[in-house]
């Protein structure tokens, strides 16, 4: 009897989805629509018994829109995909037309430049906490000596921790947008190059007349790809910074986090985990219009 | 001109072997730290010590670690809840990647673009209610926390997905006409041919699982199920004492990076090919 169901194609079609359509209903679905059913009310995660459970309409997302910790975090999410993006759109690029030679060695280099991203972010973190020391003496203070420069705050400086932060994500993410890159480069037929060749082309030539134009579309994913994930910046802040000092590190995940977890205001968070989720629909969005319409030229 | 060439090779090399050093020396750093004493560390930071061994070498911080700090059930249960979770995620997510690349359904459209629209919603924006319902479910301070929300996720379906897609359909013709039922062919055939995207999909997993603090920090309690991720973050918070926690940096690096070293080539085909088919 059970060996018939699975000669019937629906039957163990159906199946064999279950165990992920169960899993994705319980932990991605439904937490999804609480998301939205919660943003109404004035859930807190253990409810106090003066305090029921009841809808409060927009209430939510006013005070979300308008608190001073939303603004900040919106700003310097803002600002934070400004130093990361064009960082892991350019250097990436240099690096894969770098390594894309036939000389010997290149896989090595390839290996090393990749591996920072096998290192935990939380890792990743407390390494540069270490070589951006806020004392005269730490490592990245003393290189800045050498040229005369004084030594700086970094993490403990409102003005420079988000930079701080970018330069840890950019020092573990280049490797892997080289290595996009290199996939994209390589995919470029190698006849076009001779033919440019023949034609008298010099290297810098083939870059912007070949490479670059052929790239575009590895270009556009990168760049949005990046764009995505420097909304999501969280993890050195929640090992480094706890959105200190002065709320200049604050982010929109760390903000949800928060409020969900340490706070435990569910209905606050909630309210801004949708505000959160549009944003990146929004982005999303462009980017699925963009890559489309690159596709359709 | 082949002098031309030459001198362009060694600049070349050197210039790549700069840019190597950026990537190699914060890890050589954490590595080298982790055997010195947090004095050691403090006075070598200032010079070149910092990433050569230098004074007194000792495993003191790890003897301090695995002895005193249970550092070594952190570690064991970091292995167990990452190992776990890539097992049942590749046999779930392929088993629904096969259906809908392969077997013809009633239903299939529905499921697929389910699936593709999931691919949107990001796990962030839904982190705190998916720690409600494992606080509903009992889990809390439970190692099953730490396995069942990733049994299944719609990238790795997708990515299955793809791969069974363009799979020769006669190989599935053949199997039926031989007297296979449909999971025989799953497990007989497809998942056999599907070994680069296993590798893929148990890569990004690892490294993610492995690493993973927010998740972590939010549903388990007590020290019998810490992960090393909350470890390192609470070593941190707590002391300013840089040889354990380098110590420790370094017992959440090793293993990874074996792996890396071994796996290397299917690490890296692993990002192109998540990154070519986005």
């Amino acid at each position: 009897m059970k060996k018939k169901v699975f000669y019937n194609q629906r039957a163990s079609a159906w199946i064999m989805c279950a165990p992920a359509l169960i899993t994705l209903f319980i932990f991605v679905i439904v937490p999804f629509l609480m998301s939205f059913m919660y943003s109404f009310t004035n859930k807190q995660f253990v409810m106090a018994a003066n305090n029921p459970l009841k809808f409060v309409g927009l209430e939510n997302y006013k005070r979300v829109l308008t608190s001073g910790d939303m603004i900040a975090a919106a700003k310097n999410t803002v600002q934070y995909t400004f130093y990361v993006v064009p960082a892991l759109t350019i250097l990436p690029l240099l690096l894969a037309l770098l390594l894309n030679n036939q000389l010997k060695g290149m896989t090595f280099f390839r290996i090393v430049c990749f591996s920072p991203q096998v290192i935990s972010m939380a890792v990743v973190s407390i390494v540069w906490a270490f070589i951006l020391g806020s004392s005269k003496s730490s490592m990245m203070n003393t290189i800045l000596g050498f040229f005369g420069l004084p030594p700086q705050g970094w993490l403990k400086d409102p003005a420079q921790s988000l930079f701080s932060i970018a330069v840890m994500s950019v020092w573990s993410a280049v490797g892997f947008n080289m290595i996009i890159y290199l996939s994209g480069i390589q995919f470029i037929s190698q006849d076009v190059y001779e033919a440019a060749q023949i034609d008298g082309c010099g290297p810098v030539q083939k870059f912007f007349y070949i490479t670059f134009p052929l790239l575009k579309n590895t270009v556009v994913f990168i760049v949005m790809t990046n764009i995505v994930s420097s909304l999501k910046f969280f993890t050195q802040v929640l090992v480094l910074t706890k959105g200190g000092p002065l709320k200049s590190t604050i982010s929109l995940v760390y903000l949800i986090y928060e409020t969900g977890f340490v706070k435990m205001q569910i209905g606050i968070s909630a309210a801004q985990s949708v505000v959160f989720f549009a944003v990146v629909m929004m982005v999303s969005m462009i980017q699925s219009k963009v890559l489309l319409k690159e596709e359709g030229a | 001109m082949r002098k031309r060439k030459i001198k362009t090779a060694v600049f070349l090399y050197a210039g790549l072997s700069l840019v190597a050093l950026l990537f190699i020396l914060p890890p050589i750093c954490l590595l080298v730290s982790s055997f010195k004493t947090s004095n050691q560390i403090s006075v070598d930071m200032s010079n070149i010590f910092a990433f050569l061994p230098h004074g007194k070498m000792s495993m003191d911080n790890y003897i301090y670690l695995f002895g005193k700090m249970n550092v070594g059930r952190f570690f064991f249960n970091s292995f167990v809840s990452s190992v776990v979770s890539i097992l049942l995620a590749v046999l779930f997510n392929s088993m629904m990647g096969y259906a809908l690349g392969v077997l013809k359904f009633k239903g299939k459209g529905i499921l697929l673009s389910l699936i593709l629209s999931l691919l949107i919603v990001p796990s962030e924006a839904v982190i705190i209610n998916k720690m409600i319902v494992i606080n509903t479910m009992g889990l809390i301070d439970h190692m099953l926390a730490l396995i069942l929300p990733f049994m299944a996720t719609p990238f790795y379906i997708f990515l299955f997905y793809q791969h069974f897609r363009d799979m020769p359909y006669d190989l599935m013709e053949a199997a039926v006409m031989d007297g296979c039922d449909y999971p025989q062919i799953f497990f007989r055939i497809m998942l056999p041919l599907s070994k680069p995207v296993i590798a893929t999909v148990s890569i990004l997993l690892f490294v993610k699982r492995w690493g993973d603090l927010a998740w972590p920090a939010m549903v388990t309690r007590s020290n019998a199920i810490k992960v090393l991720p909350l470890a390192l973050q609470s070593f941190y918070g707590d002391m300013n004492d840089w040889g354990p926690i380098f110590a420790m940096g370094t017992v959440m690096t090793v293993p990874v990076m074996i792996i890396f070293v071994m796996f290397q080539k299917q690490f890296i085909q692993s990002i192109a090919m998540s990154g070519i088919k986005g």
